[in-house]
């Protein structure tokens, strides 16, 4: 064996605890020297476990299977689709009370006062519960069935309602095993039926016969893993030859258990999964209701519908028709709150039928729901079948076949919440859009003070830029004047188009201007020789770039430089991450950055800018205040409030940048929303 | 059935009987789970982690029982859903009531965060090979003998079957190693 799995051999023998115990010191002592080892045996007894694990979730199955097994109902036959649940109530029983509990499974006379049994009342043992009939009582038997028995739940021969102790006798058949043991058959006469169990309910007060008080009833519930449709409860009737038939089929009643409200999903089909698609939270109730709700507006005002249908930049990527179908948001919202928890709405069969009321377009058949809280939810979907046609109405009768019932509630309640639901569903309408169009025409002025602030720099910077270009063209042509031996004591003047023309006339100043001209135009040295006096005059400029640390860090990064003699700052823009210009060789220069990231300011500041490469420039962070305070001292009063009102802007600028883009993100997301809330629109 | 003697079969590896016996109380537990929101589907997970690691704390020497183990598996199944919830991030958790005590909460959170450790393992185990996982699973849990083993998985001899068992082990051990790693870089 190779060494490897000597080790692994080893290290089980260790975990299984085969070792001796001079073989287990030795081996503890290794392991305490050797981090290798320790993890080694740290990993196998981990795979031990994991094996484990699945050895157990393996025999978890197995359990599981079995269960159910026992559990299952017993089908029987093909045509029969109903569950066979007896009561035969109420007995009469004379003397033979001890008997009854014991051996005989039957006593002389029935619940009816008869003689009749069936073979089944003889070969069924009973299970006796003895309960106080005061009380509310719930009993469970040994099949499972859960029964309910109501404070006063029986009478006795007067009438009057039973106190005190009394006995509840049980019989059950809930398996084929039983039921066949017990030689009952499932038969509706000569049908066969598939049945769920059977059971037998007897009630007796001191042996005398005690009915059920049909006031309140017995509520039974037999537990089942799959609710098969069209189930049905039939009453025995006892057979001269021993057999019992069944008769009188009665629909089941399923009551309906409340759940939390907000843990449903009252959004339209396809709501939610849209939102994840396109990646947005969709786990965030308060976005994503707002997003529903807040089309809602379109029921107020259908025009709006047609007014977007038109993209505001002209390419329209959803189409829809200008009419809005659908269920209305603003009734869901109304009713997806905690004021219709406990209702019929709080149930997970009501957010089943919600999923195709959508299906419908049809606010109507939603309103029948909403005001027919105290009626059964079969009852209600009965009532939308008249409303509609076709596939959808197939699906209701569906659901009115499953005889779902009711949730309990007050009639006062019930009319508090139609009155709840009518009120606010307008009120909702009118909250959305006066909102939305508040939120609308906010954006709207905000869209054009950001057109006026835009302009505005954009004039600014045109002027600056100009005013610069004119200083340095000054400077330039002083110096050119200079080198040509030409008198440098007056102004220069600056070649416009005008003088352009008439300067063709005075050959010298004319080219001497174009030359200056073109230099600072395109900040690039050259040479000039003066035709008529053979001297040469050079103007320098010489690269510099700058290269920030960290720059993709910052929000914005501004690079400026501040030249001595002239007035305003230069900014450089950024290619390949560096920041590169053209310095002149008369002018001294500082540069300055400055950066903002998130609302905070960093900066940095270097004198006697030399023509070459900088990097590791690196920002500190610096106040508002301080910041000015260094432009100020550092520049002229005009380069620091030209470059303050640039930041201004900036700052302002890419705000409102941001603003746009979520704006731009909401306004296709409610076109792509569309066709999912009024899906009877094609999306183009 | 008696708590001890469900306790007892888990102890001798028993474990259908006690299974399908504690399985009596998946009832009750879909019942809560159901009204805390949860489908039948979440119950059944719910429900089964909530045996797999009752069975392993049982197995446990120092596993003493101080309620009727159906209260601790009820109130494991509390617990793992409410974390299951958490996990969910659903508004409602903060009205969740376990009704556990914060001791209670604490014992259940290790067991559950040792139950996550074991599950690493459990899908490294899961993965392998299906020839390499069957040998694992019949030598450590089977109670086979070596010589049914070999015989059941067409090895030649004893040894091979063992050797066969000692490589699977090594795969599975490398397999968790590298998956350890790769979380950790992470």
């Amino acid at each position: 064996m190779r060494n490897e799995l000597e080790l692994i051999a080893t290290i089980e023998k260790y975990l299984n605890n085969e070792m001796s115990a001079e073989e287990k010191a030795a081996f503890e002592k290794n392991m305490a020297a050797d981090p290798h080892l320790q993890e080694a045996v740290a990993l196998q007894q981990e795979v031990m476990q994991g094996i484990n694990n699945l050895h157990l979730k393996q025999k978890i199955q197995l359990a599981r299977k079995r269960y159910y097994r026992h559990r299952n109902l017993t089908r029987w036959g093909l045509t029969g689709l109903v569950i066979i649940i007896t009561i035969i109530s109420i007995l009469y029983y004379l003397r033979h009370h001890h008997t009854y509990k014991e051996k005989h499974a039957v006593v002389e006379l029935n619940e009816q006062g008869q003689q009749q049994w069936a073979d089944a009342d003889k070969r069924l043992i009973p299970q006796v519960f003895v309960i106080n009939a005061g009380n509310d009582t719930i009993v469970e038997t040994k099949g499972g069935l859960v029964i309910q028995v109501p404070a006063n739940g029986f009478l006795d021969e007067n009438k009057q309602p039973v106190t005190g102790k009394m006995e509840l006798i049980i019989k059950e058949a809930m398996d084929a095993a039983s039921i066949m043991r017990a030689g009952l058959s499932s038969t509706f006469g000569i049908q066969l039926l598939e049945s769920a169990g059977m059971f037998f309910v007897d009630a007796r007060k001191d042996g005398k016969i005690i009915s059920i008080n049909p006031a309140t009833g017995l509520y039974i519930e037999r537990p089942t893993d799959t609710l098969l449709p069209g189930m049905k409860l039939f009453k025995g009737n006892r057979l001269a030859d021993g057999r019992i038939d069944w008769v009188n089929p009665k629909p089941l009643e399923q009551d309906l258990t409340p759940v939390d409200i907000n843990l449903l999903n009252f959004y339209p089909p396809g709501y939610l999964d849209s939102l994840a698609k396109w990646g947005y939270n969709y786990r965030n109730k308060k976005f994503t209701d707002s997003l529903y709700y807040s089309f809602s507006d379109l029921f107020l005002y259908p025009s709006y519908l047609e007014e977007e249908g038109e993209d505001v930049d002209n390419t329209p990527k959803y189409k829809h028709t200008p009419k809005p179908c659908g269920i209305n948001p603003a009734r869901i919202k109304a009713i997806w709150s905690n004021k219709f928890q406990n209702t019929l709405l709080a149930t997970r069969e009501f957010e089943e039928r919600l999923r195709y009321i959508y299906k419908t377009d049809d606010n109507k058949v939603l309103d029948l729901y909403v005001n027919n809280l105290d009626k059964k939810l079969s009852d209600i979907d009965s009532m939308v079948t008249r409303l509609i046609t076709g596939t959808l109405k197939q699906q209701f009768l569906v659901f009115a076949a499953r005889h779902d019932g009711k949730v309990k509630i007050s009639s006062i309640l019930t009319q508090k919440l139609r009155q709840y639901y009518e009120t606010k569903t307008s009120i909702f309408m009118e909250a959305v859009a006066k909102t939305n169009r508040e939120f609308w025409n906010k954006q709207m002025q905000m869209d054009s003070l950001i057109n006026e602030r835009q302009v505005k720099h954009q004039k600014e910077s045109q002027e600056r830029t100009s005013r610069l270009f004119k200083e340095e063209l000054d400077l330039n042509l002083k110096n050119v004047y200079h080198q040509l031996g030409y008198d440098t004591g007056f102004t220069p003047r600056i070649p416009t188009n005008k003088v352009y023309k008439v300067a063709i006339r005075e050959t010298g100043w004319y080219n001497i201007d174009r030359f200056v001209n073109e230099e600072t135009a395109t900040r690039t040295s050259g040479n000039y020789t003066d035709p008529k006096t053979g001297k040469t005059a050079t103007i320098k400029y010489q690269p510099v770039s700058f290269l920030v640390n960290k720059q993709e860090q910052f929000d914005t990064l501004f690079v400026y430089l501040l030249p001595d003699k002239l007035s305003s700052f230069m900014r450089l823009t950024q290619v390949n991450g560096r920041y590169a210009e053209n310095l002149n060789e008369q002018i001294k220069y500082k540069l300055v950055c400055i950066a903002c990231k998130g609302g905070r300011m960093f900066y940095y500041l270097l004198s006697g800018i030399e023509p070459k490469v900088y990097t590791e420039i690196e920002l500190v962070e610096i106040s508002q205040n301080e910041l000015t305070r260094v432009l100020n001292r550092e520049g002229s009063a005009q380069q620091e409030s030209d470059v303050q009102k640039e930041l201004a802007f900036f700052r302002f600028y890419n705000n409102d940048v941001k603003r746009q883009k979520r704006n731009a993100e909401l306004e296709e997301l409610r076109w792509r929303m569309f066709p999912i809330i009024y899906h009877c629109m094609d999306a183009k | 059935m008696q708590d001890q003697r469900i306790i007892e079969l888990i102890g001798l590896n028993k474990h259908d009987q006690a299974l399908l016996a504690l399985y009596k109380n998946f009832p009750a537990v879909r019942k809560m789970i159901r009204l805390k929101g949860g489908n039948a589907q979440d119950a059944e997970d719910v429900f089964q982690e909530a045996l797999i690691i009752l069975c392993r704390k049982v197995k446990e020497t120092e596993f003493v029982l101080h309620a009727q183990l159906s209260t601790y598996l009820f109130s494991v199944c509390r617990f793992l859903w409410k974390d299951e919830l958490k996990k969910r991030k659903k508004q409602s958790v903060l009205d969740f009531e376990s009704g556990l005590s914060t001791m209670e909460e604490q014992q259940w959170e290790g067991w559950v965060e040792e139950e996550a450790r074991i599950g690493l393992a459990e899908k490294v185990v899961r993965e392998l090979g299906e020839r390499c996982r069957e040998v694992l699973l019949l030598f450590y849990n089977g109670g086979m003998k070596l010589k049914d083993i070999a015989a059941k998985m067409g090895y030649s001899s004893e040894n091979t079957a063992k050797n066969q068992k000692y490589k699977c082990l090594e795969a599975a051990k490398n397999k968790l190693r590298d998956m350890k790693q790769a979380i950790q870089t992470i």
